[in-house]
């Protein structure tokens, strides 16, 4: 299990010359641009005027690009998710003032190995790096990778005694999430899980060295990303979460809003949040006839009764779910990984073909207590057993129909 | 005689695609048969009659599921890969009921087809794991499927 560095690579920005009366005027402005925009290698290790820019936003983008991701327009022209949303995240970074983004852009190379792509952006100061690397198998380098990558150009960690101002999202885009850990060499390798997706958050959160959530917000746009298991996992590192507790259309939860996530602070963090998710709501509405389950999950109010949820939706099932307890992991799993070693979690062991349901359909299900903190934007589908529904209750449930049986 | 001829078919097919059974091969035939269930939705919008559009909805749908249905026949198949094909059997059937008005389903109007083959081709579209069964039974459905088509 290694990770091959092939190449670091840092472009250089061209900034465009503004036009003066004085020619001579435009080339020494010109020129001053040029040196102070130009990212270099020598400007990042260094700490130059650059690393000094008033950035308050830093956004994490985790675009998994596994499985299918074609989908088609009203027109019928092919669109494909991954590469939808990779354009997106390069759109926020453009556009998004005092924020940086970083997108780790996942691929797959074969039954084993994987492709990954790291791209750091920053705003106002026009600056942008790309890492390449193969991934062979397993997880655990990845992760301790990026999270390398992430500590080394964020500003975050380069401006001593700001991190107090500092607002942090994370975004994951991608299929439904498998359970648990990677089977590894054991099976097919999924690019991304369950566990991948909490580690990251606790090791990041971690390093933040923040009292409280170490993220404002999570998204994971993925279909079934609104079980009690996936949401257990996640919910100690994040103060909102938006999911899909439904199937999701690859059109995805659009990140648009955050061109201007400066409004945040005039807004609030919930109002923000709740304007994102509608946004992504309707959005998805407009698009599609299929159903649309777009769910707010406030940490502080789901915390207390997510252990009573999750043994609802999966008694007597080991991992994500079965009550348990939404505690942060071993630290220990952030560092560079051992031969063979994964990250903690357990694996789910259910067997048979996975049924989703809403878990309000659970007679045990209490309305009064598990849907606090949950605010749910649910457009039935237009067709199908479901088109007259009317509410979901935020929380997808899971059932397996055991082969055996 | 028919039997053997598609049993033959398939075993063919199982040799072709041994060293095809990768995940990412398997995305590209999912992709295919997105792109087969896209022209059929824009030919349907093509199409002014109501009664053809249904009718060609109607006949893709019947393939479909005689795909399933030949797929979840072979004994060779784990009784997961079956439920699983039964699952996504059951998802196609709905559709044809809908479409027809049977099994207590209402009947799509005319006036909805289009909406409907949206639906069908979105309802495929989404961000989930395509199937819980093994990655050789997921390729021999698609490549049936495709082969019908």
């Amino acid at each position: 299990m290694t990770v091959e560095k092939k190449r670091f690579l840092f472009s250089c920005t061209r900034a465009k010359p503004f036009v003066f009366a004085a020619p001579a005027a435009a080339v020494i402005l010109f020129s001053f641009l040029f040196l102070f925009s130009c990212e270099t290698q020598s400007a990042l290790k260094a700490g130059t005027p650059s690393t000094q820019g008033r950035t308050r936003y830093s956004i994490i983008y985790v675009i998994n690009g596994e499985g299918s991701n074609l989908y088609h327009d009203e027109e019928g022209r092919p669109l494909f998710a991954d590469v939808q949303m990779l354009d997106q995240a390069k759109e926020i970074a453009r556009e998004a003032s005092e924020t940086e983004v970083f997108i780790f852009y996942l691929k797959p190379a074969g039954l084993h190995q994987a492709r990954v792509k790291l791209y750091y952006y920053r705003n106002p100061i026009s600056k942008k790096s790309v890492m390449r690397y193969t991934l062979h198998s397993g997880r655990s380098e990845e992760i301790s990778s990026w999270l390398e990558f992430y500590k080394k150009h964020s500003l975050r960690f380069q401006e001593p005694g700001v991190n107090s101002r500092w607002r942090s999202f994370f975004f994951y885009f991608g299929h439904e999430l498998q359970e648990g850990k990677n089977p590894g060499s054991q099976g097919p390798m999924h690019l991304f899980t369950t566990d991948d997706l909490a580690d990251a958050l606790s090791c990041l959160s971690a390093d933040f060295g923040v009292d409280e959530y170490g993220f404002d917000l999570v998204i994971v746009s993925a279909c079934y990303s609104g079980t009690p298991g996936i949401i257990g996992r996640i919910i100690p590192y994040a103060r909102y979460i938006i999911a899909s507790p439904e199937p999701l259309h690859l059109s995805h939860i659009s990140t648009e809003p955050f061109k201007n996530v400066g409004e945040i602070e005039k807004k609030g963090t919930f109002q923000f949040v709740m304007g994102a998710a509608r946004y992504a709501f309707e959005r998805l509405t407009h698009m599609t006839n299929t159903a649309v389950t777009v769910a707010v999950y406030d940490s502080a109010r789901v915390i207390p009764y997510i252990a009573t949820v999750e043994a609802l939706c999966m008694p007597g099932k080991r991992g994500n779910y079965g009550g348990m307890p939404p505690e942060k992991i071993d630290q220990s799993a952030c560092g560079p990984g051992e031969e063979g070693k994964n990250f903690t979690g357990a694996t789910i062991e259910a067997s048979g073909v996975p049924e989703y349901y809403d878990c309000a359909e659970n007679p045990g299900f209490r309305e009064d207590v598990m849907e606090k903190g949950v605010t749910v934007f649910y457009r039935p589908p237009l067709f199908g057993r479901e088109r007259g529904k009317t509410e979901h209750s935020g929380w997808e449930c899971i059932r397996f129909n055991d082969a055996s049986n | 005689m028919c039997k053997v001829k598609i049993l033959c078919i398939i075993l063919l097919l199982f040799v072709a695609v041994q060293p095809l059974m990768a995940m990412d091969n398997s995305s590209r035939l999912e992709d295919q048969f997105k792109e087969y269930m896209n022209e059929i939705r824009m030919k349907v919008k093509e199409i002014d009659d109501p009664v053809e559009k249904r009718a060609m909805l109607n006949m893709t749908l019947k393939k479909i599921l005689k795909a399933l249905d030949t797929v979840s026949a072979l004994e060779s198949l784990s009784e997961k890969d079956k439920k699983a094909i039964a699952s996504v059997r059951s998802g196609f059937q709905d559709k044809y009921s809908e479409l027809n008005g049977l099994n207590g389903f209402e009947k799509v109007a005319d006036t909805d087809l289009n909406s409907f083959a949206d639906y069908i081709l979105q309802d495929l579209e989404q961000a989930r794991r395509m199937v819980s069964m093994s990655i050789a039974a997921f390729i021999i459905i698609i490549l049936l499927i495709i082969l019908i088509l």
